[in-house]
């Protein structure tokens, strides 16, 4: 009888061990980085126009991504996660691979498709929006590396959502655009709002792939590597660390947000 | 009202099949079967939430087949309620509500309005069947689908509700058609019965046609019928010492004197079966226990000795051994005291020839 | 004394263990022919990889090499405290301005390298560029010419200064400035390697960069007047008369280079782990063995080594 109670404190303890070495493994290097980077970044931010603008460019760059891939994403989610069509798994699997590309891979292969060679390109070109070595460029980066975590994790959300909600809610009256508006969205909305935060940090962490279609104007990560190459750490332990402290405004303040705990049967 | 032919649909793995029956406009319709039989699946299919694969549906004359679900007219009920979280009981109930002071008067009236201002999370189990209900019938619905709504109610609220219910089905001539798998609330509730196995439908029809009549053996033991015995029927000519000699042995409906045999037993009963192996079921309400042997109009009278008792609250069930075949009684507490039953005393059980079935 | 466990030892030892066992296999034993870590610029990858593994087959010793930017494989020692056995530069200046005297204390002059002008058979004007007419070809609109980033490649100010010498060489000002509008920030890349990435990609036309990576890639490329491709020794001085001023430290300095012959540097830094066997590669390298392999991987390896030693040049 104690043998099973001390076995049990013994995974307690064992899991509690594991669980608070992920977190030190986690918080340690950048609190580091704070504290080396903190304060001159955050003087820094006064007197340094190019790390404003970068900062600024970052925070619209990967915002303008994150909707495009809400927008997209959540359709995409929602359809693969209530309806089954021949081929599912396998745009399932699809939609995860840009995760597994190399970075600067992933780069090139957008040049393929957005270059000026490309027909989309071109287009795109002859109506006056140039893509490479533009905001545009950037965008598109960031998008294409960071949409399938949302898409992901938002079909996660949709399918904690019981489809019977959505069913009563249509023989109450409800087209199918109404009852995902007033049952489904509500419901699935702490879900959603997690996927856009992890896609949102991912776009702002990007790198490989924005260097080969836009190095400039410089985002946060580029201009970190930039300065590190040119001027060594003390240079560029600022940038990171003020781009790290900036973050966490809206990844706490969206993490605050508490819409209803849905699904409950 | 709802029609269904030939109806056939898919959920998985499970598929309904050839399912017929019809509920007529502002009548009342009890779904009976066995769990996972498919009785959810067939709500479903009617309310259009799971496609159709075979056959015609056809809700208050229109063919359902090219109707969307909100375009049927149908409120449906499941099980455990399944009313939004994220919505209080009023949000809820006016869900579909196009006209506010019905919707509340019908909330009031099953008890509903008390709760709603609450938030869906603290109800209890009782109270979420109610909104339900309330929601479901809000929005005046000519069709009401119910999946086993009552379940969580206590006794007294139970046939309180129920009342409503019906009270309102026939106010409004809502068609409801509702699944249960208690076999007393059917024979209480409905004007159609429908037994649903497998996903297909074995026997529709009244009630208490069904009950007393099942098609076959299995339906009966489905249907509770507690005496269902196996044997062979003997179809008595005019030579029966039930006939008068000179008169014909067969009644104006066909019907003719019958002898079943099972094990050590002789049974009398009169139908138009057919002589072969067969099967007779008598309800055990049907059975009546003397503990003398008496005169009756009772053909059917046999000695026997208790083997069982058992009381469950004001009924009691017992099984009296009649040389070897079990034969079960069931009587209100109160008769059987009053006839101080007691295991191994010797009894006389009884039934009509009216009350055996044969099938 | 009792030795005394911690509570939860078993796990706790099995974790402390596995990380402890974890640490050498990053650096394997450093026993005899240990692995030679070789630092190198981007430009430098197959010709000494080639070298590598010509000494490797006479002299056994197992490789670790790593390519970056010339600066920034400068930080790896200066910022990150990482010493190697082996670091090779496209820029001796580098060494002087960073490296000299803390992490090296003389370097090998061993490779000279030329400006370029890279391009495919898709580039606009591929046709009828030559030596003579390039800067029109590049001007022409339409055409995207890439270049360096002049902050974090040697590749990138080297660029500018080749545009000085041009304007000098052909007698046409004006020139310099309106070869450098027609390459605007958005066509500026870190490094030479994303540079030829996007010239075969189709995204630009033309990139700048050196003859040896442009022969690594194999793309066709022009070569430039001596006077203004930075290849020759004996025109020092003439190079010298271009100046570029690049962003410095703190967004407030500023650091000018002049024009130089592109000199390849080799050093075995200070507090080298493996330095009998750095030295070993080194002395073949410079011998006409090494110079021979070299060339053969197109790189223009110098029949006669020069060796500096650490002085201040600024």
């Amino acid at each position: 009888m104690s043998g099973a109670r001390a076995a049990q404190r013994a995974a307690s303890i064992a899991a509690a061990l594991l669980a608070s070495l992920l977190l030190l493994f986690l918080l340690a290097p950048l609190a580091g980085l704070v504290a080396a980077g903190g304060a001159g970044g955050a003087s820094q931010l006064f007197t340094d126009a190019e790390l404003r603008g970068s900062l600024a460019l970052t925070a619209l760059t990967a915002t303008a991504a994150t909707a495009l891939g809400i927008l997209g994403g959540t359709p995409l989610a929602w359809l693969l996660e209530r309806r089954r069509f021949p081929g599912r798994s396998l745009v399932m699997a699809l939609v995860d691979l840009p995760l597994v590309v190399p970075h600067p891979v992933a780069g090139i292969a957008l040049l393929l498709v957005l270059g000026r060679g490309s027909a989309a390109g071109g287009a795109l070109l002859a109506l006056g929006l140039r893509v490479v070595g533009t905001p545009l460029g950037i965008v598109a980066a960031m998008c294409f590396v960071s949409a399938p975590l949302y898409v992901s994790a938002a079909r996660e959300a949709f399918g904690r959502v019981d489809p019977r909600f959505e069913a009563v809610a249509r023989t109450l009256g409800d087209t199918p655009w109404r009852a995902f508006r007033r049952v489904t969205l509500p419901l699935a909305l702490r879900g959603l709002i997690a996927a856009a935060i992890v896609m949102w940090a991912r776009a702002v962490s990007e790198f490989g792939a924005i260097v080969i279609l836009a190095y400039n104007p410089k985002v946060a990560s580029v201009l970190s590597y930039d300065r590190f190459t040119s001027f060594g750490l003390s240079e560029a332990l600022p940038v990171a660390a003020i781009l790290a402290l900036l973050a966490l405004v809206p990844l706490v303040a969206l993490r605050a947000l508490r819409p209803e705990r849905g699904a409950e049967a | 009202m709802i029609a269904a032919s030939g109806l056939g649909a898919r959920v998985g793995a499970f598929a309904l099949a050839d399912v017929t029956f019809t509920v007529p406009r502002g009548g009342y319709g009890v779904v009976i079967g066995p769990a996972g039989s498919g009785k959810t699946t067939l709500l479903e299919t009617i309310a259009g939430i799971v496609p159709q694969t075979a056959g015609t549906l056809t809700l208050d004359g229109r063919a359902a087949a090219g109707l969307a679900p909100e375009q049927r007219g149908l409120g449906i009920v499941y099980q455990r309620g399944l009313l939004f979280p994220h919505l209080t009981v009023e949000g809820n109930v006016m869900y579909g509500a196009a006209d506010a002071s019905f919707a509340r008067m019908v909330a009031d009236r099953l008890g509903a309005l008390a709760l709603f201002g609450r938030r869906v999370r603290g109800l209890s189990g009782g109270e979420r069947a109610l909104a339900a209900l309330a929601r479901a019938l809000a929005p005046r619905p000519s069709i009401l689908l119910l999946d086993e709504p009552f379940g969580a109610l206590d006794p007294r609220r139970r046939a309180r509700v129920r009342r409503e219910v019906r009270a309102l089905h026939r106010e409004l001539g809502i068609t409801v058609l509702q699944v249960t798998h208690d076999f007393t609330e059917a024979g209480l509730l409905g004007d159609v019965a429908i037994l649903l196995d497998g996903g297909r439908v074995l026997q529709s029809g009244e009630p208490g046609a069904v009950f007393r009549a099942p098609a076959s053996p299995y339906i009966a033991e489905f249907l509770g019928a507690e005496n269902v015995l196996a044997g062979e029927v003997r179809v008595l000519g005019d030579a029966a010492p039930d006939v008068m000699p000179g008169e014909p042995s067969t009644t104006a409906g066909g019907h003719r004197a019958i002898e079943f045999r099972t094990g050590a037993l002789t049974i009398h009963t009169v139908g138009d079966a057919q002589a072969g192996d067969g099967h007779a079921v008598i309800r055990a309400e049907e059975v009546l226990l003397s503990t003398s042997e008496g005169t009756s109009s009772a053909r059917n009278r046999f000695e026997g000795t208790i083997a069982e008792i058992a009381t469950l609250g004001a009924l009691t069930r017992v099984v009296v051994d009649v040389r070897g075949t079990p034969l079960v009684a069931a009587l209100t507490t109160r008769s059987a005291r009053e006839l101080a039953l007691a295991e191994g005393q010797r009894v006389w059980a009884s039934f009509k020839a009216m009350a055996v079935h044969l099938c | 004394m009792r030795p005394r466990r911690p509570p939860a030892a078993p796990p706790f030892a099995v974790l402390v263990l596995s990380l402890l066992a974890a640490a050498p296999a990053a650096a394997p034993a450093a026993a005899q022919g240990g692995p030679l870590v070789v630092f190198d610029a981007g430009s430098l990858a197959r010709p000494l990889r080639a070298a590598l593994d010509s000494f490797a087959r006479r002299d056994p010793v197992t490789i670790a090499q790593e390519s970056a930017g010339s600066l920034e494989t400068a930080r790896k020692l200066t910022e990150l405290h990482r010493i190697p056995d082996i670091i090779a530069l496209a820029d001796r200046e580098v060494f002087d301005r960073l490296l000299m005297p803390d992490y090296v204390a003389s370097y090998v002059e061993f490779a000279r390298n030329r400006m370029v002008i890279a391009y495919t058979d898709r580039s606009r004007g591929a046709a009828t560029i030559d030596s003579a007419n390039w800067s029109t070809v590049l001007l022409a609109p339409g055409t995207e010419t890439g270049r360096a980033d002049p902050s974090t490649d040697p590749n990138g100010y080297r660029t500018l200064l080749v545009l000085q010498l041009a304007e000098r060489h052909y007698a046409r000002p004006g020139l310099a400035a309106r070869l450098l509008a027609a390459m605007p920030a958005r066509n500026v890349r870190p490094n030479e390697a994303t540079l030829i990435g996007l010239l075969q990609a189709g995204e630009f036309d033309y990139i700048w960069s050196y003859e040896s990576l442009a022969q690594a890639a194999h793309v066709r490329y022009l070569t430039l007047p001596p006077a203004i491709d930075l290849s020759d020794p004996a025109l020092a001085d003439r190079y010298a008369e271009a100046a570029v001023t690049v962003r410095g430290a703190g967004g407030t300095d500023s650091v000018t280079f002049r024009g130089a012959p592109i000199v390849y540097a080799i050093a075995i830094p200070v507090g080298a782990p493996h330095r009998a066997a750095a030295e070993r590669f080194l002395a073949w390298l410079t011998s006409p063995e090494g110079v021979r392999v070299l060339r053969a991987a197109r790189l223009d390896a110098l029949e006669h080594p020069v060796t500096v030693s650490a002085r201040p040049t600024r």
